[in-house]
C-alpha cells in the first residue's frame, strides 16, 4: 500500500503497524513524534495501530533552535 | 476593574514615609528620565522636590513645548441652570444658600451663544447645578442642539450621568466631559457633602469611565485644591488619568487644578495651597504625564497666569462668567465662585501672542455630525 | 539579594535565556549552558530527514532545565498552534515560544497571527511567550490573550546588530504588566547589559554566542553582563543632564513667596 511519509509518498507492506515502519527505517523510537493524519499518536499506541492506504505520516523530532 | 479598585489600592499609601525616602539625587534621576513611574511621580509632589522646582520647570517647558508646540486653546464656561440639590459645604450654588435660582430658557441660550461666538471662541463648556428635575438631560440636549450651531465642541460640566444619558449627549453633540472629583479622600468628601445625591462618591469617580465608555472624545478631570492635602490630592487625581489614559488610549485627556476660591457663603479651603505648592503640582503633572492638557481657569489671577503659560499650562478659559446668563447681563448675579482673571478674551489673546504663544480658539470639528455651520461648508482637506 | 524572575508560576534565578540554534556541533551545548548559567534553554522540531542519521540533541541538555520549544516554521497561527501541541507530547513540557514569521526576506514576526495562536494556546493550558515586532498595542493584545511574558525583538533575527528597537522595547517594559524578554538581534554583551539597564526582564540568546569564535567564553561574557545591567537596573543610575545650558528662570516669579512647605 502506498502511504505519505513527511510529504513523500512511500510502499509499505499491507498491514504494517506504526511501529513496524518505525523500526524498518531505523528511526531512534525514543526520540521521533508521530503525528498521523493530523493527529499526535502517543507513544503507547504505536504497536497496535495499523496503517492505511493514503495515510498521512509526519516524522518528528526534537532539535536544536533558537 | 474601575478606578475605584484603583483608590482602594491607592488608601494605603502612607505619604509620609514614601516623602521621608525622597533624596535630592533620586529627583535628579527622575528628571532625566523618559517615562515616570508612580512613585516618580509621588516623589515630584514631595516636600524635597520642591527644592529643585525651577529644575522641574525646565524639564516641564521642554516635554510642553515638544507635545503641544506654543499653543494655548482658549473656551469659555456657560453657565445653564443654577438650580442645585446639593449641600457641597464649599458650593455658592449649594441648596442652602438663599441665591435667586434661574434656569436659562432656549432664546437665552441662544443670546448667550451670541455674543461667546462674538469673541471668536469655539469651545465651549456648559454647566449647571446638580438637579435632575430642573436641568434634565432633555434640557441639556436641547440647549446642545442650539449651541452646536455655534461652536465646534460642546463639554458638559454637569451632574454625573449613567453611561446611556452620556451616549444620548455625545449623539447630541456633546464632546467632551468635565468632571471633578472634588477631593478624592473619602472621609473629607463624605464630610464636605452631607446630602444630594452627590453623596455617592463612587458613582462621581467612576463618571469618566461611564462616559469613555459611550466614546466621548475628550474628559477633563480634576480636584479642587484646598478640600484636602494637596499632595495626596494632587498624586491621586494623577493617577486617575494615568488610568483613564491607559483604558481609553484614543481618549483625549486633561486635567484641572482649581483652587478654591472665596465664593457666596463662608467656606475657608482647610488646606491652603500656595502658588509654589501650585507651581509644582502642575509640573508634577506635566513630568509624569507629559501629553495629558492642563487646564487653568480664570479662579486664578492674571499675573500668575501668564507665568503658568511656559510651566506646562494648555487650557486656559477667558471672558469667563460663572453668574447664569453673564455672558449678556450686565447685572452681576451671583456667580458659583469669583473670577480673579477678568481679562476679555480680545485681551487673552494679545497676551497670549505677547508671549509667544498661540492662542488657538478650535482644535476641533466633529465631520461625522455633518453639523454645519452658517455660510460655513465642511470639507476634508 | 532575593532577585527572582517569575514566568508562568515557575521561578527563574538566571535571567539570560539561551537558544540551541546554530552550534557546529551539539558537544558545546552543554558547556555552553554552564557557562551561560541558562536555565531557559530553546529547542525547535522538525521532520526526521531519513537520509542522514542524526543524535539526540536532548542528550545533550543537563537536566533541571526548562525546555522551551519555538514554532520556527509556522507562517500562520494556525501551524503554530499545530507545532506546539506536538513538542508538548514529544515531553518538552508545558512551555512555548510562538515564533509565526511570515515574512522571509526581514523574517520579522507576524504579530497578528502570533495573537490568535495565544488565544488558543493559553486556552490549551500551555505558558505562552511570543516572540514578536515590538508594537505598544500588538504586546496589549498578547497580555490580554494571555501571554506569560512579551519577547520583541532588538533587530531582525540573526543580525548581531544590537538593541535597534530600544526606543519601542522602554515603551513596552513602562506600559506592559509583563516580563519583557529582548528575543534576537542582541549581538554583543554590552547590548544585552543596556536591555537589561532599560528595565528588560531577561534577554534571549543565540547567534551571537553559537558563532562566536569561542562560544564558551561568550556565554559566560553574557552572563556577566546580563547580571550586571540588572544590578544596574536594580541600584538606580546616577542622573545624566541632558542639558548644561543656563536657562532663563521660569520659576522666577515665585521668588517673593516663602516656601511654606519645606
Amino acid at each position: 500500500m502506498q502511504v505519505k511519509i513527511n510529504g513523500k509518498a512511500a510502499e509499505l507492506p499491507d498491514n504494517s503497524s506504526l511501529k513496524d515502519l518505525l523500526l524498518a527505517r531505523e528511526l531512534p523510537l525514543d526520540v521521533v513524534i508521530i503525528e498521523l493524519n493530523g493527529e499526535i499518536i502517543h507513544r503507547g499506541q504505536w504497536e497496535a495501530l495499523k496503517l492505511s492506504p493514503d495515510d498521512s505520516l509526519e516524522v518528528l523530532r526534537i532539535i536544536s533552535g533558537g | 476593574m474601575t478606578f475605584y479598585d484603583e483608590i482602594l489600592r491607592l488608601k494605603n499609601t502612607d505619604y509620609a514615609a514614601a516623602f521621608e525616602r525622597v533624596t535630592p539625587s533620586q529627583i535628579a534621576r527622575i528628571l532625566a528620565k523618559t517615562e515616570l513611574q508612580p512613585q516618580d511621580f509621588l516623589a515630584l509632589l514631595s516636600p524635597k522636590a520642591s527644592l529643585a522646582l525651577e529644575e522641574m520647570a525646565q524639564v516641564a517647558h521642554r516635554l510642553s513645548l515638544r507635545h503641544f508646540g506654543r499653543t494655548i486653546l482658549l473656551y469659555t464656561p456657560l453657565y445653564l441652570s443654577n438650580y442645585c440639590v446639593n449641600h457641597c459645604v464649599y458650593c455658592g450654588f449649594n441648596a442652602t444658600n438663599d441665591i435667586q435660582r434661574r434656569k436659562l430658557t432656549l432664546a437665552e441660550v441662544e443670546l448667550e451663544a451670541k455674543a461667546i461666538a462674538q469673541t471668536g471662541l469655539q469651545h465651549l463648556l456648559i454647566l449647571t447645578g446638580e438637579s435632575r428635575q430642573r436641568s434634565s438631560v432633555s434640557y441639556i440636549k436641547e440647549c446642545v442642539s442650539v449651541l452646536r450651531k455655534y461652536f465646534s465642541s460642546i463639554s458638559i460640566e454637569i451632574y454625573p450621568l449613567s453611561s446611556e444619558e452620556y451616549a444620548e449627549l455625545i449623539a447630541a453633540g456633546v464632546d467632551g466631559l468635565t468632571i471633578y472629583q472634588e477631593v478624592y479622600d473619602d472621609n473629607i468628601y463624605g464630610k464636605l457633602h452631607p446630602k444630594g445625591p452627590k453623596r455617592d462618591y463612587r458613582f462621581r469617580l467612576e463618571a469618566p469611565e461611564r462616559a469613555g465608555q459611550a466614546q466621548i472624545r475628550a474628559i477633563n478631570i480634576g480636584a479642587l485644591l484646598g478640600l484636602g492635602e494637596w499632595r495626596s490630592e494632587v498624586f491621586l487625581a494623577g493617577m486617575h488619568l494615568a488610568y483613564l489614559q491607559n483604558k481609553f488610549p484614543e481618549i483625549e485627556i486633561s486635567i484641572s487644578l482649581p483652587r478654591m476660591r472665596p465664593q457666596f457663603g463662608d467656606y475657608r479651603p482647610e488646606f491652603p495651597v500656595s502658588d509654589r505648592d501650585l507651581v509644582q503640582s502642575i509640573l508634577a503633572l506635566r513630568l509624569f504625564m507629559p501629553r495629558a492638557s492642563i487646564t487653568i481657569s480664570t479662579r486664578e489671577n492674571a499675573e500668575l497666569r501668564d507665568n503658568l503659560i511656559r510651566l506646562g499650562v494648555t487650557k486656559m478659559s477667558a471672558g469667563s462668567s460663572t453668574a447664569i446668563g453673564g455672558h449678556t447681563d450686565a447685572k452681576d448675579g451671583i456667580g458659583q465662585f469669583e473670577i480673579s482673571d477678568k481679562r476679555s478674551v480680545d485681551e487673552m489673546r494679545k497676551t497670549i501672542a505677547n508671549l509667544g504663544y498661540k492662542p488657538v480658539l478650535k482644535d476641533w470639528h466633529d465631520l461625522n455630525l455633518g453639523v454645519k455651520k452658517d455660510n460655513e461648508t465642511v470639507s476634508i482637506s | 539579594m532575593e532577585d527572582k524572575l517569575e514566568i508562568g508560576g515557575r521561578q527563574v534565578e538566571s535571567r539570560l535565556f539561551m537558544g540551541t540554534g546554530k552550534f557546529a556541533d551539539y558537544r558545546l551545548i552543554p558547556e555552553v549552558i554552564k557557562a551561560s548559567k541558562a536555565q531557559v534553554i530553546t529547542v525547535a522540531l522538525r521532520r526526521v530527514d531519513f537520509g542522514t542519521p542524526e543524535e539526540n540533541m536532548l542528550n545533550y541538555l543537563p537536566p533541571g532545565i526548562i525546555l522551551m520549544p519555538n514554532t520556527s516554521g509556522a507562517r500562520n497561527a494556525a501551524e503554530a498552534i499545530r507545532i506546539a501541541r506536538i513538542a508538548r507530547a514529544a515531553g518538552c513540557g508545558n512551555w512555548v515560544k510562538i515564533e509565526v514569521v511570515s515574512d522571509q526576506k526581514y523574517l520579522l514576526p507576524d504579530n497578528f497571527e502570533t495573537v490568535k495562536a495565544i488565544e488558543v494556546l493559553v486556552k490549551d493550558g500551555f505558558v505562552v511567550l511570543p516572540y514578536m515586532s515590538p508594537d505598544l498595542m500588538a504586546a496589549k493584545r498578547m497580555a490580554e490573550a494571555g501571554a506569560a511574558a512579551i519577547m520583541p525583538l532588538g533587530a531582525p533575527i540573526g543580525t548581531n546588530r544590537g538593541l535597534k528597537t530600544r526606543e519601542l522595547i522602554q515603551i513596552l517594559i513602562s506600559e506592559i504588566n509583563l516580563p519583557i524578554i529582548v528575543d534576537a538581534g542582541i549581538g554583543r554583551p554590552s547590548e544585552a547589559a543596556e536591555a537589561m539597564e532599560l528595565g528588560a526582564a531577561a534577554v534571549l540568546v543565540n547567534t551571537a554566542v553559537a558563532t562566536a569564535d569561542n562560544p564558551v567564553l561568550m556565554a559566560e561574557a553574557f552572563a556577566q553582563a546580563v547580571e550586571a545591567g540588572r544590578k544596574a537596573y536594580l541600584s538606580g543610575p546616577g542622573a545624566t543632564r541632558h542639558f548644561a545650558e543656563a536657562s532663563s528662570p521660569l520659576t522666577g516669579f515665585l521668588r517673593n513667596e516663602r516656601s511654606e512647605s519645606v
